[in-house]
């Protein structure tokens, strides 16, 4: 580990206050609150705090900002280029969405891939950045800061566990919600939202958005219905169920997925059918 | 009858398959070539088909006698120098229709006690089972059919006048009809207005023969249409029935001109099973057996009651909605209904009961106010069977690709055209599978795909790709695939006996000792005749929905 750099005291001053502003501090408030010092020297300690790491400058709606960085978290950054520096701050701005490297390429102007792997490199083993993989492209790797949480969009929510999705946890969401509805009907979605959170089915927090889209596929599986009672939508057994069987369905035919190559002296044919041999075994 | 259609390859090899069965090869023969040609005269079916003239003549006496071919006359000069022709044309939906022969007699057994008492329930059975097996038939050839069937190991002779009698009340409740006549003019082929105009524009004389000969051939056909369920003088006379004298009265009043008795033309009269009447009859048991899963027994018989109240008022089959009933006339067609069917649920307040079968979210029945008897209410026909065939399109659906692909299914038809990703969120559902079930349902002819390019050179990585889902055109596909698949269920029903014939013919010859040396292999052909006769029957039920109501 590198030495620790020795502040002066008015560093250790500008460092104390922005402390106590971590949403960072704009210059003439900072100048403020630094009574009885110059500009000058201000100026040489901002100048010198912003060389080791320790300070950064933020774009605020009101203008530019102050932001301290810990000594710690400063050493992280120690001994980074320019174009370290580059990539690190575009991986930021993506925020917990993460970016790619050939967007990252195309935002930071590196041209060359293998410099950009190096950087990228340098920063993961830093614990700077981490790379994730979003469920839409698996074999994408997406770059985002270490200390965020990758968005629903790349994690898939709820319903995915390790980018794979849940289809076990899904059923079990679905079966439980369904047995609700049956046991009281024309119930509302905050109803649906406490019966499941009381029932404490998932060590993952399941909002009103995740279960509306459950109760969603039951709609889509026509196994409920959707029903306005004065402008609040609930949920109620359908009045109409759908068949469990179908007499198309339950020859081969129904289900066969050759039934349009079929002709009775073709290779695939009636009388010849596997299927139909498999049906009429006895 | 209405104005032909085209005709499906499938539904011919299903046609042709059953006619070879039924009434043998050198029909089959004949009944091909006519629906391959679809309208052809005797010296080109003889061309055609290379039979000799009596073999052709016996062919197409037996496929006229079951109802398979239709002689027409064809006028080739409207001026009347050139002789008129007769020309054939298959009747491709009767000859399918012999699949629901069963159905039809099953719901004469059902439904004929409660129309009329039970023991002329016998008789109709026996007329309606003589005219399925005969095509059609003279009231005296039927008479003697019937009779004979009642009669086998009986003393007692039934009398033809309880004969005549029923006969009089099928053809009045228009379960029989009479067969058309050979010297109806053809029915107009149907060209798309595209075709028409590639033609070219027709000269205005052209035009104006052309109307006229619609006018003569429209003018026949509502001569048939008066004619179709007349009841003839000598079967009005024989019988003194309430029913019958009623249907006398009805029709003198559409005969002013005093042509009641005048027999067209003096030719004996057939009769036939009118399949158009079983149909609607069929269709009407699918939205009461729609209201009773949907509702309760209670509701169903309401409607039932409401359908056969307004039955009479129906003029074509796939009418739009019943006839606007009141309560009170609703109430009094259930009493009757009730004191003939006692198995049916007592309904103390039908006002009620209809307001809340309105009430009903789905609009099954929907009511207008201020008749001459108050509130009147009416089926939504056309919607009951939309609903029954969505319903059974979802199952087809769900069972041919899992929930999953009921789920996508269905996003696909609530929410119109969709890309993949969002159908995969809504669906809740892998990626992975969503795409794989997508293209399953697309190769199957479930869904529709449509290609929106961002630039012009079409490239696949820049385009979008929307899915939807088109319930008309599944409609479509479902009563085809639906056809195929009895055409592979007959098909396999023929080769099984095939395989089986010298089994067959020894069992013919009622040799015992088959069963001791070929007991198990008898037994298994049995229930595998029995499996596939069986599923024919039920995939005509769905044949039923999908292709003709």
């Amino acid at each position: 580990m590198a030495p620790k750099t020795e502040l002066s005291p008015l560093e250790e001053r500008i460092l104390k206050v922005l402390r106590g502003h971590p949403e960072g501090l704009a210059d003439e408030d900072l100048n403020e609150k630094l009574e009885g010092t110059t500009s000058e020297g201000r100026v040489e300690a901002i100048n010198k705090l912003l060389s080791i790491h320790r300070l950064s400058i933020l774009q605020t709606s009101a203008g530019l900002a102050y932001k301290g960085i810990e000594a710690d978290e400063a050493l992280r950054f120690k001994g980074l280029t320019q174009d370290d520096h580059l990539v690190y701050q575009a991986i930021k701005d993506a925020g917990n969405k993460g970016i790619w490297t050939k967007e990252l390429r195309y935002k930071t102007g590196l041209q060359q891939q293998q410099q950009v792997t190096k950087i990228l490199k340098n920063l993961e083993q830093r614990s700077l950045v981490k790379s994730v993989k979003g469920i839409m492209h698996a074999s994408r790797k997406l770059y985002m800061l270490y200390e965020l949480q990758p968005a629903k969009e790349l994690t898939g929510g709820a319903w995915y566990n390790k980018n794979n999705f849940d289809k076990e946890f899904v059923d079990v969401i679905q079966r439980l919600t369904y047995k609700f509805i049956q046991d009281f009907p024309e119930s509302s979605l905050d109803e649906i939202v406490n019966f499941l959170q009381e029932k404490q089915v998932s060590t993952e927090v399941l909002d009103a958005k995740d279960i509306a889209s459950i109760v969603r596929t039951l709609d889509f599986e026509g196994k409920i219905e959707i029903v306005d009672r004065d402008d609040v939508d609930v949920f109620r057994p359908a009045l109409l169920a759908i068949p469990e069987t179908n007499p198309f369905t339950s020859v081969p035919c129904g289900v066969c997925p050759v039934i349009s190559e079929c002709t009775p002296s073709g290779p695939i044919s009636p009388a010849t059918c596997v299927y139909f041999q498999k049906w009429l075994e006895f | 009858m209405s104005e032909q259609q085209p005709l499906h390859p499938i539904a011919c090899q299903l046609a042709c398959l059953l006619v070879e069965e039924q009434l043998g090869p050198l029909c089959k023969e004949v009944c091909d070539l006519l629906l391959r040609k679809e309208t052809q005269s005797l010296p080109e079916l003889s061309r055609g088909t290379g039979c000799s003239r009596f073999e052709l003549h016996q062919a197409l006496l037996v496929l006229i006698q079951h109802n398979c071919v239709q002689p027409y006359t064809l006028v080739h000069d409207e001026g009347g120098s050139t002789p008129a022709q007769t020309v054939f044309q298959p009747d491709l939906r009767s000859i399918l229709y012999r699949f629901r022969s069963a159905r039809c007699l099953l719901h004469i057994i059902d439904t004929w006690g409660h129309i009329d008492s039970p023991a002329t329930s016998k008789i109709a059975e026996c007329i309606i089972e003589g005219l399925l097996e005969n095509g059609r038939l003279t009231s005296d050839q039927l008479c003697i059919n019937v009779a004979g069937k009642l009669d086998a190991g009986c003393k007692n002779q039934t009398p033809h006048k309880s004969i005549k009698r029923t006969l009089c009340q099928l053809i009045s409740n228009h379960y029989v009809e009479r067969a058309p006549p050979a010297d109806l003019p053809m029915p107009r082929v149907t060209v798309h207005p595209k075709a028409l105009s590639k033609r070219g524009g027709m000269s205005s004389s052209a035009k104006a023969a052309a109307d006229q000969a619609e006018n003569v051939r429209r003018l026949d056909k509502v001569g048939y249409g008066k004619e179709r369920y007349r009841i003839p003088n000598d079967l009005r006379l024989d019988d003194d029935s309430s029913d019958c004298q009623s249907a006398s009265k009805r029709q003198k009043v559409n005969h002013p001109s005093g042509t009641v008795g005048a027999e067209l033309k003096g030719a004996p009269i057939l009769w036939r099973v009118s399949f158009e009447e079983f149909n609607r009859r069929f269709r009407h048991d699918a939205c009461v057996e729609l209201i009773d899963q949907a509702k309760d027994g209670k509701a169903a018989a309401v409607a039932a009651a409401i359908l056969q109240k307004t039955r009479q008022f129906e003029t074509i089959l796939k009418e739009e909605s019943s006839q606007p009933t009141s309560a009170g006339i609703i109430k009094a067609a259930l009493e009757e209904m009730k004191s003939r069917d006692t198995e049916l649920p007592d309904i103390p307040d039908v006002a009620e009961a209809l307001r809340q079968l309105e009430d009903d979210d789905l609009g099954l029945i929907n009511s207008a106010p201020g008749g001459p008897d108050g509130t009147t209410y009416q089926i939504d026909l056309r919607f009951c069977i939309s609903l029954t065939r969505l319903k059974a399109m979802e199952a087809i659906v769900r069972q041919r690709f899992g929930r999953l692909g009921l789920r996508i299914w269905r996003v696909l038809l609530l929410t119109g055209q969709l890309e993949q990703k969002s159908i995969k969120e809504l669906a809740l559902g892998d990626q992975k599978e969503v795409r794989q079930l997508l293209y399953g349902m697309l190769k199957a002819g479930f869904m529709a795909v449509t290609d929106i390019p961002k630039t012009a050179d079409r490239a696949a990585s820049r385009t979008f790709y929307t899915w939807r889902v088109q319930p008309e055109s599944m409609t479509e596909k479902i009563g085809i695939d639906t056809l195929h698949a009895m055409f592979n269920v007959a098909s396999r029903l023929s080769v099984e006996s095939v395989l089986n014939s010298e089994l067959l013919q020894q069992l013919e010859l009622e040799n015992k000792a088959i069963f001791k040396t070929h007991g198990q292999q008898l037994g298994r052909l049995k229930v595998v005749r029995d499996l596939l006769e069986s599923s024919l029957l039920r995939l005509d039920d769905t044949s039923a929905l999908f292709n003709d109501f």
